[in-house]
């Protein structure tokens, strides 16, 4: 687990730096990749672009996705996540500010994982984030995924 | 003949009549008819009219009834038969004349006829240019046999400009063409036929709705084609204004529905960093503030979150309003004893008596009829918060139609003089710093008991408890 990373996908600077503060108080010391645009998070997975020189087998240990996000939004980047054998089995929780019925059932019907909405109680964010941190990155057994 | 001639020959019949007369009065004799007979033709034969052989016949009696003293009284009935005889001559000239009339009489009816056909035909034509219809008939080579008024004002043409004509002949190409593209099939096929033709006119395309049939001749061969056309235009635009109403209704909805989307990202974000940052001051720079400072952002984070609480909160109210009902049958005892156990869950530290009639079953929308009780109960446990012994209860008037539900509590209640606030968005009876509430679940209670059809009121008293009642309408009509 030491060489695993978190990919967080936040367009907002003001959440990432709340997401980013929540998830070092949990003291869980994995570190963390920031980008700030689907387009960005397809190119780290899949090692393009300004990723081209990271090896593409090296996946992160679970990304936290928000839904709404420039160039490419994230049910699109679920969407091809889901479509590509490297990735179809990489932890995905949808981190976002909408509980909107269509939102939830498109992202699960999409494959994430899990779906979380963010509180805008600072305490309830806090614990969310670090609950999700711990489960993600300690307690959940990935898909071996290249032991095929 | 001279009036001298004309004269001898009176006097001459006259004489001979009275002669005659006489001795049939006398011997009754075939002969003496015989020369009557013969006298009304030799009077007629000269021109004597039968009036004038009347007062010969008169005349002839006057002479004849001084010598017939023994029996005057049977001289009327002869003479009568005298008079029938001598007149039966002309009266054979009648019937020729009336035969002859009757002749005249046919043609007369020929004639008549004649003009109750006109007459007929007028009407007909009458009819046919009242009527708003465009109305005309053309040939099996497509010329026009007829064309009513209206078709001459809305194509701007005089009858005699067209009738004999075929459409390239007679009306502008576009119009000509779109006329001959639909009445061509039914002349050629014979078959009747409804057609939407769109005609270019003065003042623009007008639409038509036109019926068109063939006109038959005996043997059942078409000879003509009929066109009945009615302006629909306004109707058409009618239609399409209505269209447009309801896709820019739609499109509002659509509008409505991202904003309300956006609501619900774009606003909570902001206040996130609002309540997030507050909190990192006070967590990550609490040496550095005082208390008055950490009070302060105490009142930013409450404000936030309160803020955040009438997002959500219009967020429920508007898709309530957008969400689609889905009917089923719901126990509402059941809902009722869900959500007090929820309330009673988060506030563990309070003794609420809770009473809830059993085996109320109602029909509507299973998920809205529980935001209504969540409402109406969280409500009911909010503003019982101050009672030393509360109590809250669910029921129903179970005989009554519409069936009228209530949730009851002995709490704080409210003045009725305010009763018409209760439900308006925004409006609150109570201040915050008593009750703490965003003023919109009343709100939503009452818009989703208006989707369902029913009703919803409030009966209460400052600190003796309020009652809500709600109806779901015709609810056997749901089902």
């Amino acid at each position: 687990m030491r060489d695993k990373v978190m990919l967080l996908v936040e367009d907002d600077p003001n959440d990432e730096a709340l997401t980013l503060r929540a998830l070092a108080k949990s003291r869980i010391g994995t570190p963390v990749i920031v980008v700030r645009d689907g387009a960005a998070a397809l190119d780290y997975l899949f090692a393009r672009g300004e990723y081209a020189a990271r090896d593409a087998a090296q996946l992160p240990a679970v990304m936290f996705l928000d839904l709404k996000l420039p160039k490419i939004d994230g049910f699109e980047v679920l969407r091809r996540v889901r479509a590509d054998e490297r990735t179809r089995l990489l932890p995905i929780v949808i981190l976002t500010s909408s509980n909107e019925d269509r939102d939830r059932l498109e992202g699960y019907d999409l494959g994430a994982n899990s779906y979380v909405r963010k509180p805008v109680e600072s305490t309830e964010f806090a614990a969310a984030v670090g609950q999700l941190g711990l489960y993600w990155l300690r307690l959940n057994e990935p898909a071996p995924l290249w032991g095929r | 003949m001279t009036l001298s001639r004309e004269r001898d020959v009176r006097e001459t019949i006259a004489k001979a009549y009275v002669e005659a007369l006489g001795k049939y009065a006398l011997e009754e004799g075939e002969a003496a008819l015989a020369q009557a007979y013969a006298l009304g033709r030799e009077a007629l034969a000269h021109g004597i009219g039968v009036l004038e052989m009347v007062a010969i016949h008169y005349e002839a009696v006057l002479a004849v009834s001084p010598s017939l003293q023994s029996r005057p009284q049977s001289l009327v009935p002869l003479a009568a038969q005298f008079l029938n005889e001598s007149l039966s001559p002309f009266e054979m000239t009648m019937r020729a004349y009336q035969a002859s009339a009757r002749l005249l009489g046919l043609s007369e009816t020929v004639a008549e006829r004649t003009a109750d056909t006109d007459r007929a035909r007028d009407q007909l034509q009458m009819i046919l240019d009242a009527t708003t219809a465009v109305i005309y008939l053309k040939d099996a080579d497509g010329r026009y046999v007829f064309v009513n008024r209206q078709f001459q004002q809305v194509f701007n043409v005089r009858r005699e400009q067209v009738i004999g004509r075929t459409d390239a002949d007679a009306l502008p190409p576009a119009l000509a063409d779109a006329l001959r593209r639909h009445d061509q099939p039914v002349l050629a096929a014979g078959v009747p036929g409804e057609a939407e033709v769109t005609v270019p006119l003065h003042d623009g395309p007008h639409t038509y709705i036109a019926l068109k049939f063939p006109l038959r001749d005996g043997a059942g061969a078409p000879y003509a084609l009929c066109s009945v056309a009615t302006d629909i235009t306004e109707r058409k635009r009618a239609d399409e204004a209505l269209r447009n109403a309801k896709e820019a209704a739609e499109s509002a909805n659509r509008e409505l529905e991202s904003f309300s989307y956006s609501i619900a990202h774009d606003l909570r974000a902001p206040l996130r960093s609002i309540d997030g940052f507050s909190q990192a001051l006070l967590e990550d720079c609490g040496d550095r503030l005082d208390d008055e400072a950490k009070k302060y952002l105490h009142f930013v984070r409450d404000s936030a979150q309160h803020m955040a609480h009438l997002i959500d909160g219009l967020l429920a109210l508007s898709r309530v309003s957008r969400s689609a009902l889905q009917p089923s049958t719901v126990d509402l005892s059941f809902l009722a004893g869900c959500v007090l156990q929820g309330l009673q869950a988060a506030d563990s530290g309070r003794p609420v008596e809770t009473v809830i009639q059993e085996g109320v079953v109602a029909s509507g929308d299973q998920h809205l009829l529980r935001a209504v009780l969540e409402n109406l109960l969280g409500n009911a446990w909010k503003f019982t918060g101050r009672c030393p012994v509360a109590r809250i209860e669910f029921g129903a008037d179970l005989r009554r139609r519409p069936v009228v539900y209530f949730v009851r509590d002995n709490g704080a209640g409210f003045d009725m003089e305010y009763a018409d606030r209760l439900f308006g968005v925004f409006q609150r009876l109570h201040s915050a710093r008593e009750f703490e509430g965003t003023g919109i679940g009343l709100a939503t209670v009452q818009r989703i008991i208006q989707r369902h059809g029913g009703r919803v009121w409030a009966a209460s008293e400052v600190d003796r408890g309020s009652t809500f009642y709600f109806t779901l309408g015709d609810e056997s009509a749901r089902e």
